[in-house]
């Protein structure tokens, strides 16, 4: 992640991004964030992945990758309904999460600026190879930035 | 003065009656003038509801978030988990006549506790999934008094619904 | 107090679906509740519908909030306007004055949907 054009520094903006994952995954989506333990669970199935793109005083991208059975538990937790969650709805949910991960931390990082955030890009992956950004509900879930 | 008697724990206070919960346990009540009272709530959450047309008041005071952390206790004492404690308090509140639209529903508890049994993060887990559960089934919490490093004294008054927080004699806040 | 008509405005289905819930749920009694995805999808039900209340996001692609809410002041509606925005920030907010009476960020929870919609309510009747 470059740091050279960002008003902090970057080990506080990692600070700041797992703090803005907090505030989405307790408020939105009432759960926490738990660190990742030695070993890291075993991910069953596919995994979702949504990208958005901001640009501002700064520009960059933010990808939230998640097991897609955690993106239709949040999903499911997020709309509060029994109703049939379908793929759509999912992918949906996955690109919002991201969208307020992203804009929960670059308002507490640079609240002097405005930014536009593009609509979340959200496609199917695979697993990446590197630790986890945290736990939820027991599943892994990474968070990336990419700046500059 | 009611105390429960039985580890399942559902209290009834009477007329003009104090009925105090512990750790498991709810109250409901219909007399227009009881009160019910939770003690020592730590990292523990209260769950106050109360319904404005019958009076209908009622309280569950749990430990854990779920159930399936002891299968042996949930089903010796429903009300110690969240996700088993707070559907029996609202079927409960519903048999004697609460409406679950007209429902006041307030969360206190769920604070940090050094030295806890569970660490200090059961508070919080405490309070995220009583607001989940609520959630869940379309009940939204008219107000809260959460966290901190405090422990609870809790009032809840069938007469008119005010939640009150103690310490000691001192009110410290209402809801 | 007469039932509101609420249109509730984000690019995303799953957040349209939450504010929907969350007014459902609230006191005030509600008519309709309209969806659209942008601001130009919300301005085609503007011309057909009577719209008490919007609750809008800030970035949508085709026409923004801030885009949509100062096209409704052109038109010369005065339709209250709660923003919805991940953007919290004091820039943002600074910008949205005059467009929005009131400003929620997301994350955001119900309980903050149904208290915004009781001061809207009690300000369109007052």
């Amino acid at each position: 992640m470059s740091s050279t054009n960002l008003p902090a520094a970057s080990m506080t903006n990692r600070e700041a991004l797992s703090r803005a994952l907090a505030v989405v995954v307790e408020e939105s989506f009432f759960a926490m964030v738990d660190p990742v333990p030695g070993v890291v669970p075993a991910v069953e199935g596919s995994i979702v992945s949504a990208c958005v793109t901001f640009e501002g005083s700064f520009s960059g991208s933010l990808t939230c990758c998640l097991p897609r059975a955690l993106a239709h538990d949040l999903t499911a937790t997020f709309i509060g309904e029994e109703v049939p969650i379908d793929r759509a709805a999912v992918n949906d949910l996955a690109g919002e999460f991201a969208n307020m991960v992203c804009g929960r931390w670059l308002t507490d990082i640079a609240p002097q600026s405005l930014f536009t955030l593009d609509h979340s890009v959200v496609a199917s992956t695979n697993a990446p190879s590197r630790a986890p950004s945290g736990l939820i509900n027991g599943q892994p879930i990474w968070v990336d930035l990419n700046v500059g | 003065m009611s105390h429960s008697t039985s580890s399942s724990a559902l209290v009834t206070p009477g007329r003009g009656e104090r009925a105090v919960i512990g750790i498991g346990e709810f109250a409901v009540t219909t007399a227009v003038d009881a009160e019910i009272v939770t003690h020592a709530l730590g990292s523990c959450v209260a769950v106050c509801l109360w319904d404005p047309v019958t009076h209908v008041a009622g309280m569950l005071h749990f430990l854990l978030p779920e159930s399936k952390l002891n299968a042996e206790r949930a089903a010796r004492q429903p009300g110690t988990f969240a996700d088993s404690g707070i559907p029996m308090l609202f079927q409960a509140a519903y048999k004697a006549g609460a409406v679950k639209s007209r429902l006041r529903v307030h969360l206190l508890g769920g604070a940090a506790i050094i030295g806890g049994p569970n660490g200090l993060d059961v508070g919080r887990r405490n309070a995220l999934i009583a607001k989940k559960l609520l959630w869940q089934n379309g009940v939204l919490v008219k107000g809260e008094s959460l966290g901190g490093t405090d422990t609870r004294t809790v009032h809840l008054f069938a007469a008119d619904g005010r939640v009150l927080v103690t310490r000691g004699r001192e009110v410290v806040e209402e809801l | 107090m007469k039932p509101l008509k609420i249109l509730i405005v984000d690019d995303s289905a799953t957040m349209r679906q939450f504010v929907r819930r969350a007014v459902q749920l609230s006191d005030v009694p509600i008519a309709t509740v309209f969806e659209a995805a942008n601001g130009k999808e919300a301005l085609a039900l503007f011309e057909t519908n009577e719209i008490d209340a919007v609750f809008t996001d800030i970035n949508m692609p085709v026409m923004s909030g801030p885009e949509l809410l100062r096209e409704l002041q052109r038109q010369g509606r005065r339709t209250p306007a709660v923003v919805v925005s991940t953007d919290g920030s004091p820039a943002r907010r600074r910008e949205m004055e005059g467009l929005a009476q009131w400003y929620v960020n997301k994350p955001v929870r119900p309980e903050v949907v149904r208290d915004v919609l009781n001061e809207l309510a009690s300000s369109i009747h007052d």
